[in-house]
């Protein structure tokens, strides 16, 4: 059995310091599996929130060698166990303890962002038609296990600090999920544009990278609404008809 | 004696005649009523979502930091409903056979009757949120088939079925949030039931985060907490759920029905060293082109591609030439102990068999393969970082459900006044045995369509005292978790609440899994009280109390399943027939297949609980099958 060194942060919202912990480690396993034998052998009082173990719950998110990621779905095989694997917590958000981190944030964002709202009815029985290439459109937004991995590494959140102005990738995919959606006829891109700071967005793409759904925020959800705002708000032409009308 | 409160006349009008004859609550009067709803999977949610609709004042609770968290994301399959829309034959009734049969004969009549009926209703509501159910070519909504059924009635959204409807449940709720209707509380763990006059008026809680013990009062509680395969310690659930609010529940007077019923998943990624701290399921959907098989020879450890055909036992196909690999859950299962128990078990532990697709490849081509199983071949090369596209997939049976829980009433009431409980907590809709898809039927059915008549049934029916959380029972109550937590950071000792859930965990698999008898039972009844005794004198719990401890949250909730590994064990013990998931050794007919005892055990087993290391009390509901007749189920 081969030994890798965990360097896991410990501390909680006052600071603390990474410290390191070398363990045994063998084929198969995944940071957390690390991480609990840690937890077992070493540092019980270690605080590391989990659930599934599946890469669908989405609690396990950190930082691991600087990247954010699930510990539940990141091989031990594909880090360079030569050197010290870092495992820290999320940087966009308050830390509570250890590798735990208060996302409390997004949900009040969330309840901001207005809500479904389907059409009326397509037939006399009160069902819809509807292709499934539109259904699979808004199955892709709606694979979002949220993981928060996109807020953490999104510079405007991480580095910027402007969580009161711009609501984050998280939040354009689920506008684009409801703005999308073959049913929705709720209007949102007033919102997108004053509140939810979509203008911040300058598309790098980073949230796009660390999707563990493989999700392609970036292209498939911002851009689309961008576009979408732009057409209804700094469209010259159409700027003029309204001002005309 | 139990009183089902199944109301009369024939099975088809029961629930419309119950609904007419049940009381309402005035509109106007809904908001002076507080409901307590613990656990925000499906059942939780949906009944939050209903309520709040409706303009009652509910509270939710969740142990998670967001609601969309609970575990009802992770089922992959689909939801079962009978609109007959393929037109193959399907109707409630049929759905309703296949549910009783499914299960063994071993559910009450008029439940599933009703489950099948509310069904139609709950595929337009999920509809209406927004859920994306797949389409068929013409626009309209596509089934599928799966076990146990011989019609496609089965709703699907890719794989991830659960995590859609959840999420359509959240948002339902999440708008009631924000009508002030439905007041959300995370990262909160039930801990104490608070019984007012026999009546359950509130619940204690820890807040996660901070240590706070905090109390809130109501008018009712409903327990939407999900199972109690976790006391197995590994698993297909997330760690996170537990058993302990059906526990403290039943320590306050509510029944435990039918604990022996457990459902075990016969394709599962196999056990892999002693580290392991969960299971992975893999769809039963893959039983449909993969040919299960082990070596004839015991010890044969050649790698699979070196067996040839000749030397390979497909013992499925051999034992039940007409179902062949796609039999029931609880057969398959069977089955794969019986061939690794025979040394023919497969990979580094012997503990798995092989699950092969070159047939298939070969006649369908790996494209189509692909096509169908793509995100399941994926997550399998992510977990044992094989490619199955090459060599067979290896497989075994896990925990994975439980049909058993406390007992309930038509009303999905249990025995404590008020204390109503919903989806997989409770035992009332699958007998001895679920099939596929009829768990997220069942969840939704309770919150969106049933728990809205009965609840208003009770809390019109009922007299209320003004009960504030300064009353005695809630001083009490908090105490006594109080007391519990600071006697568990005191213990000081040496092993880990992991070490000691393991061994429960190994023991409860060994004797009380997949096939149980006497002399076994019996051990691991002698066992269970050493195991919580050296629990209690030698459990180590470090970490603060008054912040977040995971440490502490989990020792509670093994403190829990060693107490309730007893009833488990005892109730297995106390069937001596066998049927669906719960299977005697001592009950099998000749060919090896589970035996019922009609005569005998036609019944619902609830214990009632006397008091810690003392034997609970059995009381008995008699099943009695006017609709459908029980035969022995034959898979040949």
């Amino acid at each position: 059995m081969a030994t890798a060194t965990f360097r896991i942060w410990r501390g909680d919202s006052g600071g603390g310091a990474f410290r390191d912990y070398p363990t045994e480690v063998s084929e198969g396993m995944v940071v957390l599996d690390a991480v609990h034998r840690v937890q077992a052998e070493q540092a019980g009082d270690l605080a590391v929130r989990w659930n599934c173990k599946a890469g669908k719950c989405g609690s396990c998110s950190a930082e691991i060698n600087g990247k954010p990621r699930l510990m539940c779905m990141t091989r031990l095989d594909t880090l360079n166990l030569g050197e010290p694997v870092t495992v820290e917590p999320l940087k966009a958000f308050p830390q509570i303890r250890d590798l735990v981190t208060d996302v409390s944030w997004n949900y009040e964002v969330k309840k901001k962002i207005k809500r479904f709202k389907p059409r009326p009815p397509d037939a006399a029985d009160g069902t819809w038609r509807m292709q499934q290439a539109e259904v699979d459109r808004v199955q892709e937004f709606r694979k979002c296990i949220e993981c928060y991995l996109c807020q953490d590494v999104c510079h405007i959140l991480r580095d910027h600090h402007l969580h009161d102005a711009f609501i984050g990738p998280r939040f354009l995919l689920y506008n684009a999920a409801l703005e999308m959606h073959p049913l929705d006829n709720e209007d949102r891109l007033q919102s997108l544009k004053d509140r939810e700071g979509i203008g911040y967005c300058n598309i790098t793409g980073c949230c796009t990278k660390v999707c563990p759904e493989h999700i392609t925020i970036t292209e498939n959800a911002i851009i689309p609404l961008k576009e979408r705002v732009v057409d209804r708000f700094y469209d010259p032409i159409t700027r003029l008809f309204r001002m005309l009308r | 004696m139990l009183d089902s409160k199944v109301p009369g006349g024939p099975l088809a009008e029961k629930w419309d005649r119950h609904r007419f004859e049940s009381k309402l609550i005035n509109p106007a009067n809904r908001r002076k009523y507080t409901v307590l709803i613990v656990g925000t999977g499906l059942a939780g949610a949906s009944a939050a979502s209903a309520l709040g609709e409706l303009g009652y004042n509910v509270v939710s609770f969740s142990i998670h930091d967001s609601p969309r968290r609970a575990h009802s994301i992770a089922a992959q399959g689909g939801i079962n409903a009978a609109k007959n829309y393929q037109n193959d034959g399907d109707s409630i009734q049929r759905l309703f056979y296949d549910t009783v049969k499914g299960g063994d004969y071993r559910s009450r009549e008029a439940n599933v009757y009703r489950l099948a009926q509310t069904s139609v209703s709950i595929i337009d509501q999920c509809v209406a949120q927004g859920v994306p159910f797949a389409r068929e070519y013409g626009g309209l909504l596509d089934n599928r088939s799966f076990g146990g059924a011989q019609v496609s009635r089965t709703f699907y959204a890719r794989g991830q079925t659960g995590q859609q409807l959840l999420l359509g449940a959240y948002q339902s709720m999440m708008r009631q949030v924000e009508r002030g209707t439905v007041k959300s509380l995370t990262n909160r763990e039930m801990l104490d039931l608070v019984l007012v006059n026999g009546q359950a008026r509130g619940i204690v809680c820890r807040n996660l985060n901070t240590g706070a013990i905090e109390r809130y009062a109501g008018h009712a509680v409903l327990l939407c907490t999900g199972g109690y395969g976790t006391a197995y310690y590994l698993s297909t659930n997330a760690v996170g759920s537990n058993v302990t609010a059906a526990w403290r529940a039943h320590r306050r007077g509510a029944y435990f029905a039918n604990p022996c019923y457990t459902q075990i998943h016969p394709t599962c990624i196999p056990v892999s060293g002693t580290e392991q701290s969960k299971l992975t399921l893999m769809s039963e959907s893959l039983r449909n082109d993969g040919r299960v098989w082990v070596p004839k020879q015991q010890g044969d450890n050649r790698p699979p591609e070196q067996i040839p055909e000749a030397e390979r036992d497909y013992y499925l196909e051999r034992r039940y030439p007409s179902f062949g690999n796609l039999v029931p859950r609880d057969v398959a299962s069977r089955n794969a102990k019986a061939v690794c128990d025979e040394g023919r078990g497969v990979g580094e532990s012997g503990l798995a068999v092989y699950l092969d697709f070159s047939d298939a490849i070969g006649r369908l081509g790996i494209d189509v393969i692909r096509m169908r199983y793509a995100n399941l071949f994926d997550m399998y090369t992510k977990i044992t970082d094989e490619d199955p596209y090459r060599v067979p997939m290896r497989i075994y049976p896990a925990i994975h459900y439980t049909m058993g829980g406390l007992w309930v009433d038509y009303n999905l009431m249990s025995t404590i006044p008020g204390l109503h409980v919903l989806g997989e907590a409770n035992f009332s809709d699958h007998g001895a045995n679920r099939l596929g898809a009829s768990a997220l039927m069942q969840g939704l059915a309770d919150g969106y369509f049933v728990i809205p008549y009965t609840l208003a049934h009770y809390l019109g029916s009922t007299t209320f005292q003004a009960v504030t959380t300064d009353h005695d029972a809630f001083r009490e109550a908090e105490s006594a978790v109080q007391a519990r937590i600071d006697r568990l950071l005191s213990v000081k000792g040496s092993k880990t609440p992991r070490q000691l859930h393991r061994e429960l965990g190994r023991l409860l698999w060994d004797e009380v899994g997949m096939a149980r008898n006497e002399a076994g039972l019996r051990r691991t009844l002698a066992r269970i009280p050493e195991l919580r005794e050296e629990f209690w004198a030698n459990v180590s719990v470090p970490g603060p109390h008054n912040n977040l401890n995971k440490n502490l949250e989990y020792a509670g909730r093994v403190a829990d399943y060693l107490e309730f590994a007893e009833v488990l064990t005892l109730d297995a013990l106390h069937r001596t027939e066998s049927c669906g998931g719960h299977f005697r050794e001592e009950s099998q007919t000749p060919e090896g297949e589970a035996l019922r005892d009609d005569g005998n055990y036609a019944y619902v087993a609830a214990w009632e609980f006397q008091g810690l290391g003392k034997a609970p009390v059995l009381h008995k509901e008699p099943l009695v099958f006017e609709y459908v007749k029980p035969t022995q189920r034959s898979y040949q």
